[in-house]
């Protein structure tokens, strides 16, 4: 629950500040990055807080480094 | 948008600071048990050599981030591959350093705080530089700096009556291939991390010596480690200095001078705070530069927030606990980030060289070797 209320606290202070202005300016790609980014943020933090285990790219990149250097 | 500029003074400030990062408090290369002091002077040899890569690259191509570079060098399809393994690259190193330090703060002190208070605190005051600016940055550090290398040789004077030297013997004892192992950890994990500096020396000042950024910062910043890891291992010996997961902290802990002077590590740890600080802010500003350039956004400002918000996040789920972290940092993270620090800049560099070649060479041509031949775009060599 904290989590989520963090990336809510610190959202709409982003739609506030810089979302709203975006897209007042009409600069479209910067506006549907940035609510992309945020959405994906807001799913990532409610499975968090839902306590979904997420698959951590770490966890990929051990076993490929792993493969390739053969260590143990 | 205006260009941002910083001196050369700055820019040292910063990769010194930089390079000191989290590895001031996790402590790194500890295989090489007492002979630590030899496998950081071979780090720093190993690193001059790769910072001879990484500043011929930003003097090639003054005033060009690696972005900029990637983009003239390997057209759109090749570079857009590179420049997304360069930020994650960043991101993750962000990710990592925000996580180091949250479990720093939360082992130490808050154990019951979770973890994702730290890292939205860490972010949001990162996310706050960003958007400042890299100015903002150097500013900040030109202040602290100084005030950081007191406290480290401060802490280092109070210490000397807890040094043990025969902490330190013997020499070699295991044989070179620990150190050299050790070394190669230390190599990747801080010194070759400045490969991050290729997004931001392109706003270095003119006139300003990418090599002398590269190599004052190491010679500070090896020193500083040199004499960090030295401490601790004097202090807590190698059996002490294992058993701990943030060995100069614990260093710093035991020091007390009569009765007036002790418990100093909480100031010491704020001030180590500032490195991890700068650190996941020069890696917040490398992706989000990277992910502005991706997408041909002029103020990449704009990114740092909401990626700031996705690092935090990517923090929190990237290690299950603090043992994992330790292990990944020691283990697998020197290998992974042999793509990003050796593979990439080498490939850069290579290609960097042939095409200016190439050019030099068709100018030389079309002008008939006359004196106004076209100068190659070089900086201070």
């Amino acid at each position: 629950m904290i989590t989520t209320l963090n990336v809510v606290i610190i959202g709409l202070v982003f739609v506030i500040i810089d979302l709203i202005p975006m897209y007042q300016n009409k600069e479209w790609i910067s506006f549907f990055l940035s609510v992309s980014l945020l959405i994906i943020s807001l799913i990532l933090v409610v499975l968090i807080d839902l306590k979904v285990k997420i698959p951590s790219p770490s966890d990929y990149i051990e076993k490929i480094v792993t493969f390739i250097f053969g260590l143990e | 948008m205006e260009k941002e500029a910083i001196s050369q003074k700055q820019a040292i400030i910063i990769m010194s600071t930089f390079i000191i990062g989290s590895s001031a408090i996790l402590g790194s290369g500890t295989k090489a048990k007492q002979d630590i002091w030899i496998a950081t002077i071979i780090a720093m040899v190993m690193a001059s050599l790769i910072y001879i890569v990484y500043g011929r690259i930003s003097s090639l191509f003054p005033g060009k981030n690696i972005y900029e570079i990637m983009d003239v060098l390997f057209g759109k399809v090749l570079s857009k591959i590179f420049l997304l393994s360069f930020i994650f690259y960043a991101f993750s190193l962000g990710a990592l350093v925000i996580r180091n330090f949250s479990e720093f703060v939360r082992i130490v002190s808050l154990p019951e705080t979770p973890l994702c208070i730290f890292a939205f605190s860490a972010v949001i005051i990162n996310i706050w530089a960003v958007r400042g600016g890299i100015e903002l940055l150097g500013r900040f550090l030109s202040i602290f700096f100084p005030v950081y290398i007191i406290m480290i040789i401060s802490v280092t004077l109070l210490s000397i009556s807890l040094f043990n030297f025969d902490n330190l013997k013997p020499v070699l004892y295991d044989g070179i291939n620990p150190v050299l192992s050790a070394s190669f950890s230390i190599f990747t994990f801080p010194f070759a991390e400045v490969v991050l500096f290729l997004c931001l020396l392109g706003n270095l000042r003119k006139n300003s010596s990418v090599y002398k950024v590269y190599y004052r910062s190491l010679l500070i910043a090896g020193t500083l480690l040199l004499i960090v890891s030295v401490r601790s291992t004097l202090v807590l010996g190698i059996p002490g200095k294992m058993l701990q997961n943030f060995p100069t902290y614990a260093s710093t802990r035991i020091i007390r001078i009569g009765n007036f002077l002790q418990r100093i590590e909480a100031s010491v740890a704020i001030v180590f705070m500032i490195s991890g600080f700068t650190k996941s802010t020069v890696c917040l500003y490398s992706s989000t530069k990277g992910l502005a350039h991706l997408f041909n956004i002029k103020d990449y400002r704009r990114l740092a927030m909401p990626l700031g918000i996705l690092m935090a996040l990517y923090s929190i789920i990237i290690h299950e606990d603090a043992v994992k972290m330790l292990e990944w940092a020691s283990k697998i993270y020197p290998y992974y980030a042999i793509l990003h620090q050796i593979i990439i800049p080498v490939i850069v560099w290579i290609v960097a060289e042939i095409k200016t070649l190439i050019s030099n060479k068709n100018n030389t041509t079309k002008d008939g070797g006359s004196e106004n031949a076209a100068v190659p775009e070089s900086g201070n060599l």
